[in-house]
């Protein structure tokens, strides 16, 4: 799963900066993203 | 595509700072590759989430470092960058506070060597603190701080690409760390891709 985040984030920062511009998609990117590290983190947080 | 107007010195301090944040967690990537290469100390599922949300927290910076080259910058756009960076300091700091509550028992050695006499996991609560106070005072005085969109230059271009290098090394260790995985183990103590 941490390949699968990785790839994302490489593809959307990679997008960013060779493309030179932010559009919708790397915002929705984000929170994909954002949405799959917090389902990792509840899948490792088995206190 | 707008005009770009002429920066301000308070403008040109705001594009410095949206730099400086992009140049810090820069710093902080490349000395998680330091522990990693250097001292052979694995980074633990934790340590990762963290980092995922480092690169999450540095969307917002690069979005206006990119949009004042472009020359459409404005505070709206400005905010919504420092906006995205406090929330993903946010969720990061949960990952850092969980890791070091822990560890938090007396005579626990915590995880990882220290530095300065704090653990990596502790330092990286401390990097998201200070970025939720520094979007606070960066939406605080947008309407000065904001770039006019003359300030771009060679400099930013190597700071975003160094960024851009250390994405893709983040991306290949954790090929390397998780091999063909759907997890990481919860103590990593080898790279599994080559086992």
């Amino acid at each position: 799963m941490d390949i699968i985040i990785m790839i994302i984030i490489t593809f959307m920062f990679l997008r960013m900066i060779i493309k030179g511009k932010v559009t919708k998609a790397d915002f929705a990117m984000w929170a994909l993203i954002a949405v799959l590290v917090l389902i990792l983190f509840k899948l490792h947080a088995t206190l | 595509m707008e005009t770009a107007n002429k920066g301000t010195a308070t403008s040109k301090l705001g594009f410095w700072l949206a730099n400086l944040f992009v140049f810090g967690y820069n710093f902080v990537l490349a000395g998680g590759f330091f522990f990693q290469f250097a001292l052979h100390e694995f980074p633990c599922p934790l340590c990762m989430i963290q980092r995922y949300f480092m690169m999450l927290a540095s969307f917002g910076p690069l979005y206006i470092i990119i949009a004042t080259k472009n020359g459409t910058i404005n505070p709206q756009k400005f905010m919504r960058g420092y906006g995205l960076s406090a929330l993903a300091a946010f969720l990061g700091s949960t990952a850092s506070i969980r890791q070091i509550l822990l560890h938090i028992a007396p005579n626990d050695p915590g995880y990882g060597s220290a530095v300065l006499g704090l653990h990596t996991y502790t330092w990286a609560l401390v990097s998201f603190v200070v970025v939720i106070v520094f979007c606070s005072f960066m939406m605080i005085f947008s309407k000065e701080l904001c770039p006019k969109g003359d300030e771009y230059n060679v400099i930013a271009t190597i700071n975003i690409w160094i960024f851009a290098v250390l994405i893709v090394a983040n991306l290949l260790a954790i090929i390397a760390e998780e091999g063909f995985n759907f997890l990481l183990p919860s103590d990593p103590t080898k790279y599994l891709l080559f086992q």
